[in-house]
Parts: C-alpha cells; sequence; structure tokens
C-alpha cells in the first residue's frame, strides 16, 4: 500500500509541479483524499466489503421519548464519536447488534425500517419491538433504537475511506485501483493548471478506465473461483 | 585566459599594442561590462528555459555558484535574514523555522496576491511547507523562526570586475566572448563600422553559451 507521501511524490513528477509553489503538500493531501473518495465511490458496489466497520456505540445510547410522553426509544447521535466516517448514503447501517444485559442477555439485530413502521411498530401492542426483535430507523441526526430496553448496541456500517494525514499513513484503497488515485489527483492539478482542453472528455476516460479495471478484476476473481471448483472437483 | 592575456588579444584586435587611444583601465572595464552582460544574457534564458522543464545550470555560470549555510540563525520571530554582498540570483531556499535541518522552501515572489497566498488554508507557509521570498537586500521567511532557524542559500555571485590581477569569474567557454564585447565598445568609441561586425562575433559566441 502507498504512503501518503509516495503518493504525493509520484503526483509531484507526474504532474510536473515540483517546487511549484502553488501546489505545497497540504494541497496535495487534500487533493489525494479528495481523489481516494472519488476512486471509493468509483468502486461502491463493486468492493463495499473492504468498507465494511463495526463500533461499540453502548456509551451512547440515551433514553427518549420518540412520539410519546414517556421514554420509548434509545437513540445515539451520528457524528464524529460514534459512526464514526460513515458513508452518507442511505443504506450505511449494515445492522445493529444489541441486548438488553439481563441475565442470561436477550441478544438481537436491529434492522432499519421505514419511518412509518417505525411508528407503527412503536404503537401498535402487537407489532412492539422487543430486545430479542429491535428496530431502527435514523432520522435527524440520530439513530433511533426501539425499544427502550436495549443497553448495549454495537453497529456495523459502511465507511468512507480514511483522510490520510500523515506522511506515513497508507491508502486504504485496494492496491489494484491504488494508481486511479493517482490519476485523478493528476488531472485535477492539469484542469487547476489549465493544461486540459476537454474537461469532461479526460473525466469520462478516466471513469471508463477504473470501469475497466474493475471489469479485469472481477474477471481475475472468476477465475479464482472456476480454479476452486476444478480443486474440489477433483478432492471428491 | 587570464586578465592580461584577454587585454593583449582586444589589443590585438584594435591593432594598438600598448595603451594610446585605449587605455588599460578603459579596456578592463569593458571586459567586466563584457562578463556581466553574458552572466545575464545566459541567466535570462536559462531561468525562461527551466520554467518549462528542469535544466542543469549551464556550465559557463558553474563557477559563480555558492552556498551560504548558517544553522543557527536569529531569535524567536525573525523573518528575514540579510543577503550576502556577492548576491546575484537565486538558485533554492532551504530553511528551518526552529532546528538545524532545513528543508527544501517554495519560492513565492513578491507580487501583488502574495499576501493573499499566504493566508490560504492550503497555500500559507507552515512546517510541512515553508516559502521565502526576496526583496533587494533580504531573503523573507513566511514562517518566523520560533527558537534559532537555519537556512542554506544556493545562489550565483557577483563577479569580481576584471582587472590586470583579477582573472574572469565565469568559464573559459566565454572568454572569447567577453573579448569580443570589449572590443565592440572599444570600436564603438572610435565610431569604427567594423564594431557591428564585432559584435555580431560576440552574439555567435553567446548563442553557443546559452
Amino acid at each position: 500500500m502507498a504512503t501518503l507521501l509516495e503518493l504525493r511524490d509520484e503526483i509531484i513528477l507526474s504532474a510536473g509541479i515540483k517546487g511549484n509553489p502553488d501546489f505545497p503538500p497540504t494541497l496535495l493531501n487534500r487533493k489525494i483524499n479528495h481523489a481516494q473518495r472519488y476512486v471509493q465511490t468509483e468502486l461502491n458496489g463493486l468492493g463495499m466489503k473492504k468498507w465494511e466497520t463495526s463500533q461499540s456505540i453502548t456509551a451512547g445510547l440515551t433514553a427518549a421519548a420518540y412520539n410519546s410522553s414517556s421514554n420509548n426509544v434509545k437513540k445515539v447521535a451520528v457524528g464524529q464519536t460514534y459512526f464514526l466516517n460513515m458513508l452518507e448514503s442511505p443504506k450505511s447501517i449494515i445492522h445493529i447488534e444489541t441486548n438488553d444485559s439481563s441475565d442470561p442477555p436477550n441478544y438481537g439485530i436491529a434492522r432499519e425500517v421505514p419511518i412509518q413502521n417505525f411508528e407503527e411498530s412503536l404503537a401498535n401492542t402487537y407489532l412492539v419491538p422487543t430486545t430479542k426483535k429491535p428496530i431502527f430507523i435514523r432520522l435527524s441526526g440520530y439513530v433511533w433504537l426501539a425499544p427502550v430496553g436495549i443497553t448495549v448496541a454495537t453497529a456495523h456500517y459502511y465507511k468512507a475511506v480514511a483522510d490520510l494525514s500523515t506522511d506515513a499513513s497508507s491508502t486504504e484503497i485496494p492496491i489494484e485501483f491504488e494508481d486511479f488515485i493517482i490519476k485523478k489527483t493528476v488531472l485535477e492539478i492539469k484542469i487547476m493548471k489549465g493544461e486540459v482542453q476537454d474537461v469532461q472528455l479526460k473525466q469520462a476516460e478516466l471513469d471508463k478506465e477504473i470501469q475497466s479495471s474493475y471489469e479485469k478484476f472481477l474477471g481475475k476473481m472468476q477465475e479464482i473461483q472456476r480454479v476452486d471448483i476444478t480443486n474440489k472437483g477433483k478432492l471428491s | 585566459m587570464t586578465a592580461p592575456e584577454m587585454l593583449a588579444r582586444c589589443r590585438t584586435i584594435l591593432d594598438e599594442s600598448s595603451a594610446g587611444y585605449w587605455t588599460d583601465a578603459e579596456i578592463y572595464s569593458a571586459l567586466s561590462d563584457g562578463q556581466n552582460a553574458i552572466i545575464n544574457a545566459v541567466w535570462s534564458a536559462w531561468d525562461k528555459k527551466t520554467q518549462i522543464a528542469e535544466i542543469e545550470v549551464p556550465v559557463v555560470l558553474r563557477p559563480l555558484q555558492t552556498v551560504v549555510v548558517n544553522l543557527a540563525f536569529g531569535t524567536t520571530g525573525t523573518t528575514s535574514v540579510a543577503l550576502p554582498a556577492d548576491f546575484a540570483y537565486d538558485l533554492h531556499v532551504e530553511y528551518d523555522d526552529n532546528a538545524d535541518a532545513p528543508i527544501a522552501s517554495f519560492k513565492r515572489g513578491e507580487s501583488k496576491n502574495r499576501k493573499f497566498s499566504s493566508e490560504n488554508t492550503y497555500l500559507h507557509s507552515t512546517q510541512a511547507q515553508y516559502y521565502h521570498y526576496f526583496d533587494g537586500a533580504n531573503l523573507n521567511f513566511e514562517t518566523a523562526i520560533s527558537g534559532t532557524g537555519a537556512y542554506r542559500l544556493t545562489y550565483l555571485k557577483k563577479p569580481t570586475d576584471i582587472a590586470s590581477g583579477v582573472a574572469p569569474a565565469i568559464g573559459f567557454e566565454a572568454h572569447k566572448a567577453i573579448v569580443y564585447y570589449a572590443v565592440t565598445m572599444m570600436l564603438f568609441k572610435d565610431k569604427s563600422p567594423d564594431a557591428m561586425n564585432i559584435f555580431q562575433m560576440y552574439i555567435n559566441e553567446l548563442k553557443d553559451l546559452i
């Protein structure tokens, strides 16, 4: 995995900006981090496993009243403490593991439900969520979990690629797609320098190149699968 | 060529073997002017070229290359240092605001927008990216010293004027051009039509140096 320093140095050479006072390290680092997000977005749905993460949100659980006079849910703020670096797409939270700390604890997997269903579940005696079958919604910067008896929770979600901050930090972008960080940053620099005549065309070419690389990558995966199947055949 | 050899060469072309119409001081002065003219012309051409592609300092200017290293200068808050008396053109600067390990510093020349750049979040001078600029007499650092600072300045020095005991400061490649320049100036004094011919010879020599 390339470090921030390695990426920056390669970009400086590729873009021809050695010693250019308009492209110092701070700006290049910023551009590299933008490019990382671009590559991650282009790879979304392709390599999403890479971006799964989990975090305990127990300490952030607060009892709250949702459309009720008494506390009927737990809520936790989405931000820099909990759900750190979570992608902002609507389905970013995969699910939330919960339990109620009873002896023995009642474990449950909270699933996201539409807001109307959440309200209906809380209001309807027969649909009320239990600690074994909890539910949640995302609303107004919070994750609202029901029932209120949940005391322990671990969230599984998709995170954004972490920004590279120190020269020694390595990119999380898979090694197969690392060069696109460089290509995207170089393109951005050339656009800033006015060296690219047709920006949209160049951008489309880069998108296509990533897509093509991904298809090759998938081809490789299929090949691995084929070999695997062949081997299984031999074993049986 | 030594300075007396240059003088002798000039006198041969001028067909005046010893001081008469043209004094030695006059010719040495013209030789010095020639040397300066060549340095300025070669520098100017190289400086323009090097903005497009990285090209090393022309051979003829190499004898003028000088490095000043000061690993403990100034006190907290210092932002500038006086340029050496023989400073002519800057090549590169390294700086460290609080230790003795200078790193490459970006040159951001004084301009109408320099201040805007120096206050920009991404373009301002920090310990990770130093910026410097020159004014008439000083080398200025945009990040002030905290403690003691260190810098390394690589530059081209001004040549010492050519005189009977002072040899030309630039390489032998330029000596013929220096002589042609001096002879041209002497012939101008004489209002000789040959001046332009010799000047053309100077130009031809200069082209080979750029």
